[in-house]
């Protein structure tokens, strides 16, 4: 019968409001909190623009993996979501098209394990716990960084310590060159599937130490997509073969973003603006006798932060941070066949961070942390939470070469439901520590950390009990993690650049909650699928080459082994399986190659045979796929403006091929844009 | 540098080894059943087993207990249709023998899929809308939809009842009856459809809409509890009627109706005081599964029992004597072999793995049992 099946609609379970929040921390000091001074933050800028392959030298504790610069933009990227792909130990979930739902996993431990930091500030959807990277276009992005753990930095805000996986995503700050006082750029891109995408952003120097930025850009896209379904028999006949046009894929997104910023003597403040407002067609699984979907979303994500940064004195600094956030989002089947559903939910947020950092010696610094959000859905149901965070935290350098940080995380929750008798308060300790000592006086580094993390379960996870979920408990991963990087920066000679690293790691998820789509794109199973143990190796390769005049060759190779399995229940048929969607072997390959103002570009990605359910059996095989990605750059200057003009290919070989079951990804497509800045 | 290529080389070479293949039509598997044997004489010669799949999978299947040959045939329905575009379909939700042909309702895919019913071969498909259950009466199927065809109100959409032929495939009549119509059962010629207005929780509907087939009319309806189900009739001319009960209080229970005297009404007689998920009739025993949930201890309250029809008696608790009822999570079909009365029982799990189906002899001890599809939820004998 399963009558859940066709009764869910109420659901928007998983709804992947991307709840941004964030303020803006200036350019995270990659020093262990030690002489980070305003200047850090252009100091950084300019190294990234500087540098393709950034070299960052023995700075980080635990060394964050990073795109940006001109890296990011001849990378076929779109989305957040997109640019990660090429980041190792990571797996997307992407429901395929220009709107469709993004979501990313790291090392296996689930996308609610992974915190999205914009701006210094964490995106939350207490909703569902999931941010859709496909949200989040690439325009004004300038630098993307992915921390295993943590940011291994301790003067960073409470709430920071808590998630398995950090993602930090940072928007263009302003620069000015030789007395500007304004910068303007505007940006075109059209592509396959009536994509249409224009982009402005102007940044205006208000004094010395005060500029603005204003930023406005409009997605749109029809998403009508071919795809093909095509079986063989075992004798090597065709079954059948059959190519449709995906249905009800359209998106129209209008993002606009504006920032204030200042620095003076002691310090630096920063106030920011979002705005996201879209509407999109949801396209649904493509069953049997079934090839278009009626449902429709709409969403406004809005969000105001500000940080400052304050020295009281050459020991004492403050880091502050503050957000209001709201989320609307409006649902609606308009399928004849199913249920018309209509639903609205809204979300608020209130989050205000404080951090303190103090330098106790030359070696030796200490940090406090106290951080309280405030989240409350309204709707299906009406709950309020919230949570408190407090943290300490310790760094010790010693000589230059062996380094240590240990924290220790408090969360305090207090949830107030109608319907529960005793909502879900919990107090939960998670402490962490890391370690790196460099050896020599160059190149190799070794590194280790541990980490506890927990997360609740959303407010989908708990009050949605027509979906079976009512006894959920809250989720705990702890990590183990050693690796080691040999870099050799050569400027000006043939060879000019080598890192290679590899990281082996160990997770425990105890009381894993996953979700299954169920039916539409918003309706899920949640299930508490148990104990899950997770161990892999991330591996990486970069080299840049100088090997004549004007050229300059990159390759950048990633490859993620991973072995996630279920080990719940020796009872289980599905005991130590694969988890579902967690591919053994993943990787990618990335050529770049400058020649002038021209660059060839050409990325490789590989996401090997996956399950896509809990048992590791052939009804639920699901094949690898790799796709194979082109583009070229051309630079100009005319005058004072600067043009950049791009032809992209994605998916060359127009292979068929699906990232989560029944959700077909588009064949061979195309795009160009052009940028001018003035 | 080195390191690099070698890298480098590993991962190619990864690639190559994993490259994607043709993608084949979806195998069938065949295992023995244990501790059966051949009986080429078997009648019925077979069990069809329905399994209905996650919601989105596209997993629902067909499998096939081989009485005959004591084989156990998982997931047919591809490889004996293999040009079908993806398969049987999303979410199966009812199967039926008529004459010589096999009924699979697969309710989001939207359509009865109809088969021969010895070589499961497809003979066609009849679309109907958020289609539920289907039931036989001279020639005619009558298949339950969700789905009425006008929605006057859009917030209040009405199911209704769809007649095909079952000759023509062609659909010939429609009736809107309750909200959210689930099983239907024929008593003499009056169609009852159980109405459960699932989708309007918790304003559920509580109503049987009486049907007459010929003119396709609901002739009235009879109000019986909330969340209504299961309609099934015995062989005494009583109707057994299962509601799933509400959230907010009121159980699942299980109702009988009796013709009112001198009059051709039904009316509620009697109530058993027992949650039902699913029930089969034979002889004089009514047979019933139940797992109701508890929200107070989060289990299963989980049941195993008989009600002699003439009494309205519960005789047991407990028709699994053996203990092995231990190894069933989630009890979600049943069905009683018309000869020997075995009791097949299927274990639906966490609904996103395999099931299975356990077979126990009639005295209620476990004969063998077999890995099913996600959700092994409706079964019907092939007669010889």
């Amino acid at each position: 019968m399963n009558f859940y099946c066709t009764l869910l609609p109420l659901l928007l379970s998983l709804l992947p409001a991307a709840l941004p929040a964030a303020a803006q921390t200036p350019a995270a000091p990659r020093t262990a909190g030690r002489a980070s001074s305003p200047v850090t933050a252009a100091d950084s800028a300019v190294r990234l623009e500087a540098h393709e392959v950034v070299a960052r030298g023995y700075e980080e504790v635990i060394p964050a993996q990073r795109l940006s610069g001109r890296e990011l933009e001849q990378m076929n990227s779109l989305s957040v979501a997109d640019a990660l792909r090429y980041f190792s130990g990571l797996q997307i979930k992407d429901y395929g098209g220009v709107a469709g739902l993004k979501t990313v996993n790291i090392r296996g431990m689930g996308s609610e394990q992974t915190g999205v930091y914009y701006n210094g500030i964490q995106l939350g959807n207490a909703q569902n716990g999931q941010v859709d990277l496909g949200k989040f276009s690439l325009d004004n992005i300038e630098e993307i960084a992915l921390y295993n753990g943590q940011k291994s930095e301790i003067f960073q805000s409470a709430r920071e310590f808590g998630a398995s996986g950090n993602i930090y995503l940072t928007t263009r700050r302003p620069r000015f060159r030789d007395g500007k006082t304004a910068n303007l750029r505007a940006a075109l891109r059209v592509g396959s599937f009536g994509l249409v995408n224009p982009s402005l952003l102007y940044e205006y120097k208000i004094s010395d130490r005060i500029s603005t930025t204003l930023n406005a850009e409009w997605t749109t896209a029809s998403g009508k997509y071919k795809f093909r379904y095509r079986r063989k028999t075992p004798a090597g006949d065709v079954a059948y073969d059959t190519t449709a046009t995906r249905q009800n894929g359209d998106i129209d997104a209008m993002r606009l973003e504006a920032g204030l910023q200042g620095g003076y003597d002691r310090g630096f403040w920063r106030i920011y603006l979002y705005h996201y407002s879209s509407e999109r067609g949801v396209p649904g699984a493509i069953v049997n006798n079934v090839w278009r979907n009626g449902e429709r979303l709409w969403d406004r994500n809005s969000f105001a932060q500000a940080t400052l940064r304050h020295r009281f004195s050459r020991k004492l600094q403050l880091k502050a941070n503050l957000k209001y956030a709201y989320d609307y989002t409006h649902y609606v089947n308009n399928d004849e066949k199913l249920l018309e559903v209509d639903n609205i939910y809204k979300q608020k947020e209130i989050y205000a961070s404080a951090a303190l950092c103090y330098d106790l010696t030359d070696w030796w610094q200490a940090s406090a942390a106290y951080d309280i959000q405030w989240n409350q859905l309204s709707e299906y149901a009406d709950v309020h939470r919230t949570t408190h965070w407090a943290s300490v935290a310790t760094a010790l350098t010693l000589p230059r070469r062996l380094k240590l940080q240990a924290s220790l995380l408090g969360t305090f929750i207090d949830e107030e439901a109608r319907e529960r008798t005793e909502p879900p308060s919990h107090r939960v300790l998670t402490p962490a520590a890391f370690l790196s000592w460099q050896p020599f006086e160059a190149g190799l580094v070794l590194r280790a950390f541990t980490k506890q993390a927990f997360r609740m379960p959303t407010f989908n996870d708990l009050y949605y009990t027509d979906m079976g979920n009512a006894s959920l408990r809250p989720e705990k991963t702890t990590q183990y993690d050693a690796g080691l990087t040999y870099t050799l920066a050569r400027p000006g000679r043939t060879l000019s650049y080598l890192e290679v690293g590899a990281e082996a790691y160990y997770n425990r998820v105890t009381d894993k909650i996953v979700a299954y789509p169920k039916g539409q794109q918003f309706r899920w199973t949640m299930l508490n699928l148990g104990k899950v143990d997770i161990r892999g190796i991330d591996a990486h390769a970069h080299v840049a080459a100088e090997p004549w005049r004007h050229w300059r060759l990159a390759a950048k190779l990633q490859y993620t082994y991973q072995r996630a399995i279920d080990v719940t229940d020796p009872a289980d048929t599905y005991y130590r399986d694969q988890i579902p969607y967690i591919p053994r072997h993943s990787g990618s390959l990335v050529l770049m190659a400058r020649w002038k103002k021209w660059s060839l570009n050409y990325s490789f990605i590989y996401v090997g045979e996956r399950y896509n359910q809990q048992e590791n059996i052939q009804y639920n095989y699901t094949q690898p796929w790799y796709t194979s990605d082109l583009s070229l750059l051309r630079e100009l200057e005319v005058g004072r403006s600067r043009w950049k003009f791009t032809v992209e290919v994605n998916n060359l070989l127009s292979q068929d091929y699906e990232v989560i079951l029944n959700y077909p990804m588009p064949k061979r497509n195309y795009r160009v844009g052009v940028v001018v800045e003035l | 540098m080195r390191l690099a290529l070698r890298s480098a080389l590993w991962l190619l070479l990864c690639a190559l080894a994993a490259c994607r293949e043709d993608e084949l039509v979806v195998p069938t598997e065949y295992e023995p059943l244990p501790g059966e044997r051949i009986n080429p004489q078997a009648d019925p010669q077979g069990l069809y087993v329905l399994n209905e799949g996650n919601m989105g999978s596209n997993k629902a299947s067909i499998d096939f207990v081989d009485f005959r040959n004591a084989y156990y045939v998982r997931n047919l329905y591809a490889e004996r249709n293999p040009s079908i575009v993806k398969e049987l379909g999303d979410v199966g939700n009812d199967l039926q023998i008529y004459g010589s042909k096999l009924y699979a309702v697969v309710n989001c895919s939207h359509k009865v899929e109809v088969m021969d019913a010895r070589s499961g071969r497809r003979l066609g498909q009849v679309d109907i809308p958020n289609c539920r259950y289907i039931r036989f009466h001279k020639g005619q199927a009558y298949v339950s939809s969700y789905v009425a065809p006008v929605q006057i109100d859009p917030d209040a959409p009405r199911g209704a009842v769809y007649r095909m032929d079952t000759t023509s495939l062609q659909v010939t009549g429609r009736v809107t009856v309750g909200y959210q119509p689930e099983e239907m059962a024929f008593a003499g010629d009056y169609l009852y459809v159980a109405n459960s207005g699932g989708y309007r929780a918790p304003l559920y509907d509580r109503t049987l809409s009486v049907v007459e087939p010929e003119e396709m009319k609901q002739t009235a309806k009879i109000d019986v509890a909330p969340n209504l189900h299961r309609v099934r009739l015995d062989r005494r001319g009583q109707l057994w009627v299962s509601s799933r009960g509400d959230r907010s209080g009121t159980p699942s229970r299980l109702f009988v109706l009796q013709k009112e005297e001198g009059r051709n009404r039904y009316a509620v007689s009697d109530t058993v005081d027992v949650p039902c998920s699913d029930l089969a009739l034979r002889g004089d025993s009514l047979y019933f599964i139940s797992a109701a949930w508890d929200e107070q201890t989060e289990t299963n309250a989980v049941r195993y029992g008989i009600i002699d029809i003439r009494t309205h008696q519960v005789l047991t608790d407990h028709f699994i004597t053996d203990g092995t009822e231990r190894d069933i999570a989630v009890p979600y079909g049943i069905a009683l072999h018309p000869a020997n009365g075995d009791i097949y029982v299927t274990d639906a799990k966490n609904y996103v793995s395999s099931g299975k189906l356990h077979c126990y002899s009639r005295e209620g001890k476990l004969r063998w049992s077999v890995r099913t599809g996600d959700i092994p939820a409706h079964m019907v004998f092939l007669p010889k």
